[in-house]
């Protein structure tokens, strides 16, 4: 069964180049364009295997999404990476605080992004 | 020098082959079909590789399409002659399509195996 | 309008004050560039008219300060002097105020062209994507053997990479229009600047001089720093826009690169299959040929049957006929023993009779002679059936064999042409084998090039944010601007100190948060940068 990455950003460029390249890798991929939205989704119901954010998003950023989604039932082991231009060391910390599994610095090329996602996803 | 492995199931070709290329200067290994290509080519670790295309057990093509996945870097040269409706060339051109670095169409010259294997190790 | 009537009400006093006519010059020279400014303003560079019109505010002001120490000292008391000047400083900045929020009031959509890349990113990401859909449902239409693969090829994959293509330029007309907007405004503004504080270096002097004008002098220094500081602001902008042009020049090349390469594999693949296809119909004639053989083979085993029952028949008329003879020389048999019989009692009548049976014995004799040798006759004719029979029955045999012979010779034919067909149908077998190896190949690299565009695009979000900081950066730099223009209005004497320093603040912390983010795109060489990927 294809597995579901839930991509979050507030970019439309990052949400089609992304969405569509895990598409064509095989993955079901749900959108979201800020926290909020993607928080809502969660709480719905969706089930994500991987959840893939970006930091700098109106409404709520990447940083406070982590740490929400962290503490909803179920979703302490799911992992999550950041997707974002933040580069700083001080934001990654915030990140790996919030409990981000992995930081990703834009851009991150189709084959690279699909290699990272095999590390956090064995079996994907 | 360079390593090679020279794949051909027509004994004949493959001896006069290895015996060109040494004479060059390479070190040659030799295999009769593709199956027994793919082990030399892991053992041996070559430089080149010039593989015939038609040829029992596993052909050319497979041996190309499979080298060229694990590292597109590999440098192979499509040696064909073609069999009946299947010509040489549409052997070659598929080769070439699968991103072989030379093609030799049987028969061919010193020269022009000279040549393929020194712009192959270029 | 303000500049106007200050004009004028200059002009009163020049009318006075026969020789300040060189101060009179310059303000019609600093009317003109005004004007200038301002019709550059109604064209929509607004930021440069705020610049202007202070430093013409500043200009003006002091000059009309420099004209009244210069041939007035005696007339009017320090008091007087000062209120004069703060009312010509209030009739200036009434002006300035005005311009400065209709300027404000414009700006934002100044630098709103990144929209334009946005959607065009958009249309690539689909473009792109549809692409992928295209040669996805080519190998599907390959895959299951349809013979309209290369109208499909040419019919939508080519014309899907020329539109993609064409959105990449549009991106890169975008990206480069960008770029001209921006650098015509920084350019323009650091000129302005660049005059300006060329001015404004020797006022101080001028100003100190007359030791009667403490906001002036304030107001002066403080514009002085503050467009120190803004220079800086507007280089560290410039040293980004430097990358943002680049980033989007380089991701717009590595596409145009990238959709260069689709095209080229695509244009491959159009001439190797237009050649499959031909070579294609040339092994199906080999197949046509060789299914000929086997139609033929199929006649001639329909027709055994048929033969055989033939030969079966004649084979049981002749019989028949044999049988039939065979029942004769019984008959002739049986009738020469009757005979043979007849004639031994006969003989034996005779021999009664005595003299007179002598005579019959003798036709006796002869008779059974004829019996004798008619039986002897049967029998003879009895072999020859038997032989003709085995003859017939034999040749019948040989026959059949000798036609068995010939259509032997013909099944050597039929096998032949099986043999045929056995290697045409491995000719295919081979031929599409290979036509897939490659048709899968050239699919697996198109999956991987657009796969790499669609990760180029990201490269537009990258420049978008950093426009944004910079758009952050020139937001709070013109909020300052309206602050200073608004106490300069007020003119309360008591300017505030700390424009210099808030215009420090705005620089450093739009350096600060541009640090936070990652370097250009061409900077993978950069060591001391954190790594692009970290699991934590």
């Amino acid at each position: 069964m294809a597995k579901t990455i839930l991509l979050v950003d507030d970019s439309v460029t990052m949400l089609m180049s992304v969405k569509n390249n895990l598409e064509i890798a095989g993955f079901k991929v749900e959108t979201a364009e800020d926290g909020v939205k993607a928080l809502a989704k969660l709480n719905a119901g969706l089930k994500p295997n991987l959840i893939i954010t970006d930091i700098n998003m109106p409404n709520m950023g990447g940083i406070e999404f982590i740490k929400k989604a962290r503490a909803l039932p179920g979703f302490r082991f799911i992992p999550i990476l950041t997707l974002t231009t933040e580069a700083n060391q001080g934001k990654r910390d915030e990140g790996k605080a919030a409990g981000a599994t992995g930081w990703l610095v834009k851009p991150v090329g189709g084959a690279d992004l699909l290699k990272i996602i095999k590390q956090v996803l064995p079996g994907a | 020098m360079a390593k090679i492995l020279v794949i051909d199931d027509e004994e004949q070709l493959r001896e006069l082959l290895k015996q060109m290329l040494t004479r060059d200067g390479h070190e040659v290994v030799t295999a009769s079909d593709g199956v027994e290509g793919m082990r030399t080519f892991d053992k041996f670790q070559p430089n080149v590789v010039i593989t015939d295309i038609i040829m029992p057990n596993k052909d050319g093509i497979e041996v190309i399409t499979e080298l060229l996945c694990r590292d597109s870097k590999i440098a192979i040269i499509a040696i064909s002659g073609g069999r009946r409706a299947i010509t040489a060339e549409f052997n070659l051109e598929s080769a070439e399509l699968l991103g072989v670095k030379g093609i030799l169409s049987k028969p061919f010259t010193r020269d022009q195996l000279r040549e393929a294997v020194s712009l192959a190790l270029a | 309008m303000a500049a106007k009537s200050k004009n004028i009400d200059f002009k009163n006093r020049a009318g006075r004050i026969f020789f300040i006519s060189g101060g009179l010059l310059l303000i019609l020279m600093i009317c003109a560039i005004l004007f200038g400014s301002y019709l550059e303003a109604s064209l929509g560079k607004f930021k440069e008219a705020v610049f202007l019109g202070i430093a013409m505010a500043i200009a003006l002001v002091s000059q009309v300060f420099l004209v009244q120490e210069m041939q007035k000292p005696q007339v009017l008391s320090p008091e007087e002097r000062v209120h004069a000047s703060n009312e010509k400083l209030r009739h200036v900045l009434n002006g300035i105020t005005q311009r400065v929020e209709s300027a404000l009031g414009v700006k934002s959509s100044e630098l709103s062209t990144e929209t334009l890349t946005d959607a065009l990113a958009v249309t690539l990401a689909k473009a792109a994507t549809s692409l992928a859909e295209r040669v996805k449902d080519l190998i599907q239409t390959l895959q299951n053997g349809n013979n309209d693969t290369l109208e499909t090829v040419k019919q939508d994959l080519l014309p899907q990479i020329e539109q993609t293509a064409d959105a990449i330029t549009q991106y890169l007309n975008a990206s480069e229009k960008i770029d001209a907007t921006l650098r015509e405004q920084i350019n323009e503004t650091k000129q302005l600047l660049l005059n300006l504080q060329n001015v404004l270096k020797n006022l101080p002097a001028q100003a100190t001089q007359t030791q009667e004008s403490p906001i002036l002098t304030t107001l002066i220094g403080e514009t002085y720093a503050v467009i120190d500081r803004h220079l800086q602001l507007e280089n560290a902008v410039k040293e980004q826009l430097n990358v943002v042009a680049n980033d989007t020049n380089d991701s717009a090349i590595q596409l145009v690169t990238l959709m260069r390469d689709l095209s080229n594999e695509a244009e491959n693949l159009v001439r190797y299959i237009t050649d499959a296809v031909q070579k294609i119909s040339s092994l199906d004639s080999g197949v046509d040929d060789s299914v000929g053989f086997i139609i033929r083979i199929a006649h001639f085993i329909q027709d055994i049957p048929e033969k055989i029952q033939a030969d079966i028949q004649s084979i049981q008329g002749v019989s028949g006929v044999i049988d039939g003879l065979t029942n004769l020389v019984d008959s002739i048999k049986e009738i020469s023993f009757q005979t043979d019989i007849l004639a031994v009692n006969a003989a034996i009548q005779a021999a009664h009779a005595g003299e007179a049976g002598l005579g019959f014995k003798i036709v006796a004799d002869e008779v059974r002679k004829l019996a004798v040798n008619s039986n002897k006759a049967a029998e003879m004719i009895e072999d020859g059936l038997d032989a003709a029979r085995h003859t017939i029955k034999e040749g019948l045999k040989f026959k059949f064999l000798e036609e068995v012979m010939a259509e032997m010779n013909e099944a050597a034919a039929v096998m032949e042409s099986v043999k045929k067909l056995e290697e045409s149908h491995e000719d295919m077998r081979q031929y599409y084998k290979t036509l897939f190896s490659v048709i899968n190949n050239n699919n697996r690299k198109l999956a991987a090039d657009i796969s790499e565009i669609l990760g180029s695009i990201q490269y537009q979000d990258i420049v978008r944010q950093r426009i944004e900081r910079m758009q952050i950066a020139m937001q709070r730099r013109d909020e300052l601007f309206q602050v200073f223009a608004d106490e300069l209005e007020a003119s309360t004497g008591n300017l505030v100190d700390d424009f210099a320093a808030q215009m420090n603040i705005i620089l450093e912390d739009y350096l600060e948060e541009e640090s936070h983010h990652n370097s250009s795109m061409n900077s993978d060489a950069d060591e001391d940068a954190p790594p692009k990927f970290e699991l934590f």
